[in-house]
């Protein structure tokens, strides 16, 4: 179960998804990346909308610009609209993974303040499996691509 | 000629006809109904909510009945809210509901523009003052976030 979410006067959880789409399509894609950082309310509603944002562009190389310095070896040598694509779900995936083992671990482990960090890498293999944590906050555990974002990625070519 | 209207919470609400009737909706019902003095009971709608929507409609009572747009560029625009409008909108999601349930379309273009003018170029925390949001994010949730978003946040 989630932590319940805190009230807000403005829930978009309380509007029509037709309403909600009518707010998106008004929002920049960096709108709705600021609005996932909100609260878990938002998040859970803007992060679909940011991958919507992607599979619905059609992505051409050097197009979205901004990212050509930062070309990672696992997209070496594809357009930047694929880059980008991949990098959000990466992203999309290693958040909601990472929320979701943030849950479990306060069921688990209600008592544990905190979080350990960078200090914790050599026992992280114990320490996640004491707290039944699925994946850790760092990306130290390679992504692996599910065929869902591989099939995106694919259409987005 | 006047209509009654009533809200979920049994308050009255005298009304002209032409006023209630930016609600498409209340205008159908007034047709189905043809000449009574019977009220119209609104269960979605509070007291509270209705005031609002009637402000709003008596506002507006005149304008012409909005046809619907053209729209040459796919993206919106939000920066055309009249200034009335904008100083009435205390925007909450009930008086959406409510615009969208008695179908006053304008009301509800207006609400959904106030909420993404509202949203636009701030930052989170600001964005959650405008909305009376508490940050339930954890500072290690919202640090990896934060670097997850990276790639938005680069623009």
């Amino acid at each position: 179960m989630r932590r319940p979410v805190s009230p807000a006067s403005l829930s978009f959880h309380h509007l029509p998804q037709e309403i909600q789409d009518m707010i998106f399509v008004l929002l920049s894609r960096h709108d709705a990346a600021v609005c996932a950082l909100v609260c878990q309310a938002w998040f859970e509603v803007f992060v679909p909308v940011l991958l919507d944002s992607f599979s619905m562009s059609s992505p051409s190389p050097g197009v979205s610009g901004g990212f050509g310095n930062d070309v990672d070896s696992a997209a070496g040598g594809e357009g930047g609209g694929t880059l980008e694509v991949r990098r959000i779900l990466d992203a999309y995936q290693r958040m909601t993974g990472w929320l979701l083992a943030q849950g479990r671990k306060e069921e688990d482990d209600t008592a544990q303040q905190g979080f350990q960090y960078k200090d914790d890498n050599i026992n992280l293999g114990s320490i996640m499996s004491s707290r039944g944590l699925m994946q850790a906050p760092e990306p130290i555990i390679p992504v692996v691509l599910s065929p869902t974002v591989e099939q995106v990625l694919r259409n987005s070519d | 000629m006047t209509v009654i209207l009533v809200s979920s919470d049994n308050q009255d609400f005298k009304v002209d006809k032409e006023v209630a009737e930016r609600s498409i909706l209340i205008k159908n019902m007034l047709e189905d109904v043809g000449e009574s003095d019977s009220p119209i009971p609104l269960p979605n709608v509070t007291a509270a909510v209705l005031t609002k929507v009637i402000e709003y409609c008596e506002h507006h009572r005149n304008d012409p009945v909005q046809v619907p747009e053209e729209t040459d560029d796919p993206r919106k625009r939000s920066n055309d809210i009249e200034e009335w409008d904008m100083k009435f909108m205390q925007v909450d999601h009930e008086i959406i509901l409510a615009a969208n349930y008695l179908d006053i379309k304008p009301l509800l273009d207006v609400g959904c523009k106030t909420v993404a003018n509202i949203i636009k170029g701030k930052t989170p925390e600001e964005i959650r003052k405008a909305f009376n949001i508490v940050n339930d994010f954890t500072p290690e949730e919202e640090a990896q976030i934060k670097k997850e978003n990276e790639w938005a946040e680069d623009r």
